[in-house]
């Protein structure tokens, strides 16, 4: 009796648990197109969306914005590792005037820290909560962006 | 401690060794007082339930978490009936209340409570396994970001050191790496043996579990099959970055398949051979 009460306890846990994983999931939503869903709500035109691997796990968007600056923009859930694809799209002479925007918390130096902590911030509940986006583009550009609230990007 | 629980304690090692069904048996008997290991079974059930279902996917199972059930359930069906006490009672408490949060990364506390629990109850092994998989849940979520700008870093420069030795000139610049013909090979933290190192270790242990489990750890086997998957995951990063035959294969839907049929060949031969280790 006492070893059925533990195997019950046990999956009336996981069941309460997944029931509110659930609810979460349900409220953020995943999106059929968040390239573009998250352009549109940020009024930019989304121009492109680079795969690097055939898993569609990471990707680089473009975006084109009215006045004509073009960004680049990944999720920070695999910020670490476009970065280097990200920066290697300037050219050099234009490297030391990118900036680097982490669109939901404001400018931020490009501080392999600050990622990583944001980053661990982002994915505690997995990729079903929406996640900051890194936004790479010239300075000019990114001095009017960098006071326009961003949102974040949809849930995964 | 009731004496139930002593006579376990002292039975334990000749129930664990010489004769596993009647630990088992025993643990199943009416008047058997609610064991140590039972409550570990629980927990884990639930933690790897949760696990599954929070990570909101059906995939087939990864050969490393396979190779762990396997061994899990071996260690398990050869624990002793020692009685629970309230320590086992608050572990198993604390298990539950992690399945009960909505969070993937909470699995990481159920099955590490699961694995003291099952190392209370006299399975190491199995602890340890259980342990090893809380690990592995947190990956994603805490660990592999910070792991992986070094290790791309290093795997970056050695793959362009070794091209540049076999006379395909190739520089690193953080984890690209630009080759002479203008192309660019990037490193994922999917490329890296970031992600086949974990697996590999606890799927060799497990293994060596299954087909020895009298036999001690075996830190070094473990070490050496570490060591072979290094190599043979740089030679597959050196192939990729210097052809593009290689790498459209390597990359394709059956790229996958020499990768995992090296894995599991590195797995026996570290699991297989008699030794002192």
């Amino acid at each position: 009796m006492k070893r059925l009460l533990a195997l019950f306890m046990a999956i009336a846990a996981v069941a309460i648990g997944a029931w509110g994983h659930g609810s979460t999931a349900a409220r953020t939503g995943p999106e059929a197109h968040p390239e573009q869903s998250w352009g549109a709500r940020n009024g930019l035109t989304w121009v492109a969306t680079r795969k690097l691997t055939a898993t569609s796990h990471y990707m680089i968007h473009d975006y084109r914005r009215d006045d004509g600056c073009a960004l680049s923009a990944a999720p920070l859930g695999n910020a670490d590792e476009v970065m280097a694809v990200l920066r290697g799209m300037a050219t050099e002479s234009d490297r030391a005037q990118s900036r680097l925007l982490i669109a939901s918390l404001g400018p931020m130096p490009e501080s392999a820290l600050g990622v990583h902590i944001r980053r661990l911030a982002a994915r505690v509940t997995e990729g079903h909560a929406p996640q900051p986006v890194m936004i790479v583009a010239q300075s000019q550009c990114m001095t009017a962006a960098s006071g326009a609230p961003l949102s974040p990007w949809p849930a995964l | 401690m009731s004496d139930v629980a002593r006579q376990g304690i002292n039975s334990a090692h000749c129930v664990a060794i010489c004769d596993a069904k009647r630990g088992f048996r025993a643990s199943l008997a009416g008047d058997a007082p609610l064991s140590i290991g039972w409550l570990a079974g629980c927990a884990a059930l639930a933690s790897g339930a949760h696990w599954v279902l929070a990570s909101g996917g059906m995939a087939p199972p990864h050969p490393m978490i396979a190779l762990a059930i396997a061994a899990l359930l071996l260690d398990f069906r050869r624990m002793a009936p020692i009685a629970a006490g309230w320590r086992e009672f608050v572990l198993f408490g604390l298990s539950l209340l992690a399945c009960l949060a909505p969070f993937r990364t909470s699995t990481a506390l159920g099955l590490a409570c699961a694995g003291l629990l099952a190392t209370r109850g006299g399975a190491r092994p199995a602890g340890i396994l259980l342990i090893a998989l809380a690990g592995w849940a947190l990956k994603d979520a805490v660990w592999a970001g910070f792991a992986s700008v070094p290790l791309l870093w290093v795997e970056t420069n050695l793959t362009a050191f070794l091209l540049s030795l076999g006379g395909a000139p190739a520089l690193a610049d953080g984890n690209r790496i630009l080759l002479a013909d203008g192309g660019r090979f990037v490193m994922l933290r999917a490329c890296s043996v970031l992600a086949l190192a974990y697996p590999c270790a606890i799927g060799v242990y497990a293994l060596r579990r299954l087909l020895r489990p009298t036999a001690s750890v075996g830190w070094r086997r473990i070490l050496a099959a570490l060591g072979l998957l290094t190599v043979v995951n740089m030679a597959r990063l050196v192939a990729m970055a210097a052809s593009p035959a290689a790498y459209d294969y390597l990359h394709g839907p059956q790229g996958a398949l020499p990768l995992q049929l090296a894995w599991a060949g590195v797995a026996l031969a570290a699991a297989l051979p008699k030794g002192k280790s």
